[in-house]
Order: C-alpha cells, then structure tokens, then sequence
C-alpha cells in the first residue's frame, strides 16, 4: 500500500495548545537583577521582600537536574547546585543541579496594590523565562548574570508582516 | 494515466466541509460555481507510474539541492532577481542547512501523463519548495474520498504519516537549539486556502507532540528593550500575548516578509539563532524559477528536465517556450509564445496570465506536452481537460501526488484539484 494508514481531520475545530500565559496582565515585567537596582525604580523595601520572595520560589520551583551536565544540555545559560530542602534529601540528595536565578521580575499587579517577585531564567540564546515557560525578555546570548542591571521591553509594535494578501503557491 | 469520469458523492460539498475543507469552491461573478475540489472524475494511475513518479521526485529533490550548492559556489544569487538582504539571510541559512535549518516540505509540479504524454518521462515544471499549498486536499481530502469510493484501491499518498514523522524530528532539532518545543504558524488572513494549510500543518506538529499556535502575520509584533534603541535590529518577535515567536512556521514567501516593515528585523533574528523558520531561508534558491536553467546547465538532457535558458535567444526560431517570472507563483505572468528569428515572441501569446511579477527577470522554458483528456466543464460545454501533477517531498522523501487541473494550459491558484488511484 502507498496511502497512509490513517489521517486525523481535526480542522474543524483546530485546537490551540501553545504554553502561553495570555493575559496575565502585568503592568510592567521589568527584570532586575537585583534589590539595589529594583530600588532606584520602586521603594527598597518592596524591592528586598520580592527579591527574598523570588529567591525562595526558585529554589521550590526551578526545574531540578541529577548532574551539572544534564542542567546545562537543557540549554541553560547557567546551573548551580541546588540547596538541600527536605525534599532533595529525601530524593537522595546532594548532588541536585537548577539553572541560576538570572534576576527577577517585579511590578504592580493589574487591578491592585499587590507587589511580586518571581525568579527568572537565562537560557543559552539569550530568552529570559519566568515560571511556566513565559518568556519575558531578551538579553545577549550568553549572558548569565544581570547583577547591577534590568531589562524591561517596550509594548510590541504591529503590523510589519502585512504587506501582500496570500502567499501559497 | 486515464481521466475516468464518475458521478460525485451527492452530499459531496458537506462531506467536504465536515472535514474543515471550507475552500472547496471559489465561486467569483464570473463563474459562480468556482469548483475547486472536483470529484466528477478521476485519474487512474498504473504502479508503474507512481513508481517513476517517486523516482524523479527524489532524485530531483538532490539535483536542486545540488544546483543550490553550485549557485552558492559560483555566486549566481544575484542573477535570482534576490533584494542584498535575501541574499545575506539565504548565504547564512545555507551554510548552517545540515545543523538547524529544519525542513518539512516541498512541491514539484511535473507534466506528466504516461506513455502516451510526449516522452513518457515526468518533465520537471517547477519546484515550490518554499510555500507550498494544496496540501489538505491531498492529505486528507482525497485519501477519504478513495475510502468512501474505492476502499481497495490504493492511493500514492502517505503526506500524513510523513508529516508527523518529519514534525517529531523539527521538534528535537528545536530541543537541540535551546528552543521551546513550540512553533508559531502564520499567513495572511482573511485567506480559506492558506490558512486551511496552515491548520492541517498545526495539527499534524500537534499529533507529532509540539505544541503550537496559529496567529496571522499581521498580528505578529516586535519588542525591544527599553534602555535599549528603539530602532534596534535585537529584539524579539511577540504574539498578540506577547509570548516570544522562537520558531515560526509560514506560507507567506521570504522574500515578501523580507522586502515588508519587519524584514530587517527578522534578516537579523535568523541570523542570529533567536528565531527559527521553517521553510528555512535557503529553499527560496530552489523555488526560484532561475534553478530550472541551473539545472539543464548542470544536467542537459536530464529525462526529468526541460530545456531552460535565462536568455529565450538560446532557444532557435520556432520554438515554443513558457516565460515564467523568477518569483512568480500560481501561474502568475507566465505566457507562452512561439519565437521569431530575433528570439522574440512572434505574434500574440498562445496563452498568458496577467499578475505583479516580472520586474525581478524572466526564466525561459521549452513548452512540453500535459495529460490531456477531452471532457465536459460544469456548464456542458466540451473542453480539454490539461493535469499538472503535484508530487510531494516530506523531509527529503517523496510521499505522494494531488493532481490539478485545467481548461487553459497554465494552471493557476484556481485550477481544480482531481483525485486519482492506482
């Protein structure tokens, strides 16, 4: 036989299914790459309780690796060991790799007063990822530290690929 | 190969749209049925057939990727018609091609109708190895009409099979470059045939365990860092929620995006690994037109060739070429003519189409015969019904053929797509 054995037909009700955390509505996703530098954007204090916030989400959620090779075949820029919690003990301990925490981001919620600290990642091409996969800016590849800096993008512009209707051929 | 006419399935259009196949008609004023899937006939190939069918399809798949490489050596890219910055993006992707330039697909259309069509050999007519559409209706559209209609024959068609594979095999590339697992796919919307492509190629990424997005092309933003220029080429594209486009599958041809706002942007993004795009930068050489006169240099009298020249004069009075614009798609500014003793067309065209291409050059290719079938059209009148066949290249592999047909001797984006069986 030369035909396939089989074809799915789910056109009709094409599912989405990309990692996207769309509309999460952040004000402003700033990085910083640590207190001191969120200080001269937003008042120290909130700046320390996010950076401590964003310190202990990471060591609870950064993605774990049995050795320092297979953190840094993940693609990430950077990888350290992981602290002993009583989980990584128990997971036989003592020799857990995470990426490191590139900087963190912080803004004011949309809708309320509420600060947040949450960790993010560096990887080899440069993207710069919180939880869940978000990406949230771009740095030079390579880069795996943003001490004394921040990175914040500015509102995307649209409309550049829109110059000629169809395509297919 | 024979034109065998058969009653449609009477439920046949909402069999069609049951299947998401919402671009089976294309009525227009001037003609308001506008069939585009036409299932009142069918070609009925022999094994033989499909064998050389098969045949020329991979061994012109290595002939044009060789050509692509004597063009780089010899630095022909300019004669293509290419804008410097088409040339810079196609030279990089070139020399990265067996690293990170995922593929998945092509489409060679061959003149070919068995012993009795000319030589009995397919003659290459074209390679959209770029954009190609009209991919569903082979898939999936003609694969369950020969279940309905003839479950015990057989069909040249495994493009489903071949495109999952070839899905799985782009995502662990994008594993290898640091990249998520997950792709963009885009084209101009409102537009039923492109994006019907588009949403078969989604769901075969799917089933292949990527995971993936459809957004149009207009949507697609651009992002920089604030304390950054604001006209800086190192930013990110973005989707409508500002997720990072690292890999982007389009129908929508490079050298357009490349020549639109965002081309410098997206020059430098490939370039610079921070996006990657399938069909990668280097297939615009092979979907060149110029190739076809690449390629009867680098293979004269090849059986699968036609003689093809830059310049008509190589070709002597008398002769019947098809002048088909470098850049040209579906059939656009193509005519063909009969050339004088000065090598210039003698008299009026014997066909033409009209279109927006042409400026970028012309290539030059001898006329050859098509399988033609004498018939009736919707309204009753009798026709002569021409087939141009579309032979499917899924990673390097030839897996299968949708036929297209029509009344005039170019085919064009409206000509009707005909099942066939073996």
């Amino acid at each position: 036989m030369r035909k396939s054995r089989y074809v799915s037909v789910l056109l009709a009700g094409a599912s989405l299914a990309l990692s996207s955390c769309a509309g999460t509505g952040d004000e402003n996703t700033t990085v910083y790459g640590d207190a001191d530098t969120c200080a001269q954007d937003w008042d120290a204090q909130s700046c320390t309780t996010a950076y401590r916030a964003a310190k202990e989400e990471h060591v609870k959620t950064a993605p774990k690796f049995t050795t320092k090779e297979e953190c840094e075949a993940a693609g990430w820029a950077a990888c350290e060991v992981a602290p002993q919690t009583p989980t990584t003990a128990q997971a036989g301990g003592g020799g857990m790799f995470m990426p490191m925490m590139m900087g963190y981001m912080m803004g004011r919620m949309m809708g309320g007063g509420g600060m947040m600290g949450q960790p993010v990642y560096g990887n080899r091409n440069g993207y710069m990822f919180a939880a869940g996969g978000r990406n949230v800016g771009q740095v030079a590849p390579g880069t795996t530290s943003l001490a004394g800096n921040k990175v914040a993008m500015r509102a995307p512009s649209r409309g550049g690929f829109a110059g000629r209707m169809g395509g297919g051929s | 190969m024979k034109r065998i006419p058969l009653e449609p399935r009477a439920d046949w259009r909402a069999r069609a749209e049951a299947l998401g196949f919402d671009w089976h008609s294309a009525p227009t004023p001037e003609d308001p049925i506008g069939t585009y899937w036409d299932e009142s006939a069918y070609w009925e190939l022999t094994a033989a057939e499909v064998d050389q069918l098969e045949a020329a399809t991979e061994e012109l798949h290595g002939m044009c990727i060789a050509a692509a490489g004597h063009v780089m050596e010899r630095g022909l890219l300019p004669y293509f018609g290419f804008s410097p910055m088409a040339i810079d993006v196609i030279k990089d992707s070139w020399a990265r091609r067996d690293d990170d330039q995922p593929s998945v697909y092509g489409r060679f259309d061959f003149a070919f109708g068995g012993e009795d069509t000319g030589d009995g050999q397919p003659k290459m007519l074209e390679y959209n190895a770029e954009t190609p559409t009209g991919l569903y209706e082979a898939a999936v559209v003609q694969w369950t009409w020969l279940e309905e209609r003839f479950p015990g024959r057989d069909q040249f068609n495994s493009l489903h099979e071949g495109l999952v594979a070839t899905w799985s095999k782009v995502g662990d590339a994008l594993k290898q470059l640091n990249l998520p697992q997950a792709l963009h796919f885009t084209c101009m919307m409102p537009h039923a045939e492109d994006e019907g492509t588009l949403r078969y190629m989604l769901d075969t990424a799917l089933e292949a365990g990527l995971s993936g997005k459809i957004l149009p092309a207009a949507d697609i933003g651009w992002t920089t860092p604030v304390d950054g220029p604001e006209d800086t080429l190192d930013g990110q594209f973005v989707d409508a929620e500002e997720t990072a486009i690292t890999a982007m599958f389009k129908i929508l041809p490079w050298d357009w995006m490349l020549s639109d706002q965002f081309g410098a942007q997206l020059a430098r993004s490939v370039m610079t690994r921070r996006v990657s795009v399938i069909e990668p930068a280097w297939k615009m050489i092979p979907a060149n037109k110029a190739i076809l006169a690449v390629l009867w240099e680098m293979y004269p009298d090849h059986p699968n060739l036609l003689p093809a020249f830059m310049d008509r004069r190589a070709f002597g009075a008398g002769a019947t070429v098809v002048a088909k614009p470098l850049l040209g798609r579906e059939g656009a500014n193509i005519s063909i003519a009969t050339l004088s003793e000065e090598g210039k067309p003698a008299g009026a065209p014997l066909a033409s189409l009209g279109g927006a291409y042409g400026a970028e050059g012309y290539v030059y290719q001898a006329l050859t015969p098509l399988a033609e079938s004498a018939g009736v059209d919707a309204a009753g009148n009798a026709v002569t019904h021409h087939a141009v066949i579309g032979s499917w290249v899924i990673d390097g592999v030839s897996r299968g053929i949708g036929i297209r047909e029509d009344v005039g001797l170019i085919t064009h984006n409206r000509s009707r797509f005909v099942p066939h069986l073996f």
